[in-house]
């Protein structure tokens, strides 16, 4: 049985439902991510974790009990906003403090505890500082400070990372990742960048239209994206024809294919783009099957230009036929 | 930062010459010894300054002036805190209307105002009553309280409150420790322009005012119709001069942007 347990959760807005019949179980100290595009539902869903939001049909339990009957005060979870929320009128310090205080906790333990969280968090010396004279990513640490010095049962992220600039980005999820592993704290993140749920999770869960589409550790999803809607939502992806079923598609990803002289491989095409991206090659190839994606790892200078005709090959190994048109 | 050229500078000095320049002839003026209103240049005096402590009426309407303007701006922002809040974040029936009935003081001809508050004051018997006073500015600064605070709930980022809620603040506790401190800046600011706007208020005064209850713009107003000594100058330096020394310390314990513009730290 998981830790935290969503059962055939539903959320709905007059006529428009925005979470249906959503199920899922984490398990303690796992990390878990919504990945979907906006209006999937996957904050909504945070939000009746949280407690900001009551659900219209369904379950939510911690270790068996019902969280739903619990007010969101009392419900010892740390979120972290998307515009980390801090209270400007307060220190970093009296930032994270606020939790300890609202918990009753001595002067003294605050202290030490504070202390450790601005540790963790490498915000040593900006203690008197107000959250208007740091950085984007200093408030970001401050923002997580806060919310992991409560000791909550769970780690709520609401897309915290996409108000950095790419680089930062980075270096803070693998902080992040770091943090929260030592911690064994177990988190749900929500956020519409696939790279971002890629780096972080244990397993992700993609999200359609208020309902997960499919489950798994990225890399199960990645290689083995279940329908079309996964399989060019996480990551991109060469749509083909499948012979034996009219109806139906195969995936191939871009990284999967070869560019071989024209007149050998699977498929011709000639080459409309070639684009440098540093580690690899990007050449978009015309074909009878509408535009192909295909990656070159940078062993060398490009491989075919712009018009040439070109032959593509693969594995058949790496075909995966997508259940359904979506 | 943009540097000024030559006629912008010009422009700026001849601004701010015509804003200073009445200012200062009232305080030139109200050092005359003379009887009638002059501009002194030989001999001067503070025999008019004199003058307003042996009149005890400019005195008694300074401080009937600060009560009210304290009372009514007070009153003011208690009302408008709530009503900022309903406003700002509940779609409720009868959202437009309450918001242009707040705002309506603005729209309408203080001289109407005047007289129906004065009627209204009649009907229900508390003409001449200081209470009734401030209810009538209370109502009449209401739109400056209600824009300012109204402004800085609209601003101010309502996850702040989600996130004191989830660190486990009751309703009554985040409000106290999160919403109060953040849309402060803007009750202050209204505060202050709402005692501004009261303690300099004639219009509606002139309706509501009794001999007994006699607001400072309404004194000063009666003893010009009357006669023309330069006492009115020098309770006009006075209050300058009060304003002045006001605008200095604000400046210096809060600063002016933060309070008008609301300009965060």
């Amino acid at each position: 049985m998981g830790f935290l347990q969503l059962t055939s959760l539903s959320k709905r807005f007059g006529t428009f439902t925005a979470v249906e019949d959503f199920n899922l179980d984490i398990e303690k100290g796992e990390f878990v991510s919504l990945l979907g595009p906006s209006g999937c539902g996957k904050t909504t869903t945070l939000q009746m974790i949280a407690g900001f939001l009551e659900p219209t049909a369904g379950r939510i339990t911690v270790e068996g009990e019902d969280l739903v009957a619990i007010p969101s005060a009392k419900r010892n979870i740390g979120i972290v906003f998307q515009s980390y929320a801090l209270f400007p009128h307060l220190t970093v310090a009296q930032n994270i403090a606020f939790g300890l205080e609202m918990r009753g906790i001595t002067a003294m333990e605050r202290s030490q505890r504070i202390a450790r969280a601005i540790d963790i968090v490498h915000l040593k010396g900006f203690e008197a500082r107000f959250p208007k004279q740091l950085s984007g990513g200093q408030q970001q640490r401050v923002a997580l400070a806060r919310a992991i010095v409560i000791e909550p049962r769970i780690l709520l992220l609401d897309e915290p990372m996409s108000n950095l600039d790419a680089k930062l980005r980075e270096d803070m999820q693998l902080e992040l990742r770091q943090i929260q592993q030592e911690l064994g704290i177990t988190t749900l993140l929500v956020t519409h960048d696939q790279h971002e749920a890629m780096a972080l999770s244990d397993r992700i869960a993609v999200m359609q239209g208020g309902r997960i589409v499919q489950i798994g550790a990225p890399y199960e999803i990645y290689e083995n994206p279940s329908s079309r809607f996964v399989s060019t939502f996480l990551g991109k992806s060469n749509l083909l024809p499948d012979p034996a079923q009219m109806a139906r598609q195969i995936s191939l990803r871009p990284e999967k294919t070869r560019l071989v002289p024209a007149g050998q491989g699977k498929l011709q095409g000639r080459v409309t783009a070639c684009i440098f991206f540093g580690a690899h090659w990007l050449y978009q190839v015309d074909t009878d099957h509408g535009l192909l994606l295909a990656y070159e790892q940078n062993l060398g200078a490009a491989r075919a230009r712009n018009g040439e005709t070109v032959g593509i090959d693969w594995d058949e190994a790496h075909l995966r036929h997508l259940e359904g048109q979506e | 930062m943009n540097q000024n050229g030559p006629f912008a500078l010009i422009f700026h000095a001849l601004f701010i010459l015509f804003m200073i320049a009445p200012l200062a002839v009232v305080v030139w003026v109200s050092f005359t010894p003379l009887g009638y209103i002059d501009a002194p240049t030989t001999d001067w005096s503070l025999r008019w300054y004199r003058e307003i402590w042996n009149s005890s009426g400019f005195i008694q309407s300074f401080w009937l002036s600060l009560g009210l303007a304290f009372a009514a701006a007070t009153l003011s922002l208690v009302a408008a805190v709530p009503a900022a809040l309903a406003i700002a974040r509940y779609d409720f029936h009868g959202r437009g209307f309450l918001t242009a009935m707040f705002l309506s003081p603005l729209m309408i001809p203080s001289v109407v105002l005047g007289i129906a508050f004065l009627r209204f004051m009649t009907a229900i018997s508390i003409t001449g009553t200081f209470y009734g006073m401030v209810l009538c500015h209370a109502v009449f600064v209401m739109p400056f309280v209600l824009r300012l605070t109204l402004a800085s709930v609209t601003g101010m980022d309502r996850q702040a409150e989600n996130a004191a809620i989830s660190l486990g603040a009751s309703n009554m506790t985040t409000f106290r420790r999160v919403t109060f401190p953040m849309i402060l800046p803007g009750m202050v600011g209204g505060w202050v322009l709402a005692f501004i706007t009261s303690f300099d208020e004639l219009t509606v005064s002139v309706f509501i005012a009794s001999p007994s209850l006699t607001t400072l713009p309404v004194r000063l107003f009666n003893h010009i119709t009357q006669t023309t000594t330069p006492i009115v100058a020098s309770v006009s330096a006075v209050i300058i001069f009060l304003s002045l020394a006001v605008i200095l310390i604000l400046e210096r314990l809060y600063g002016l942007d933060r309070l008008l513009v609301g300009t965060k730290r």
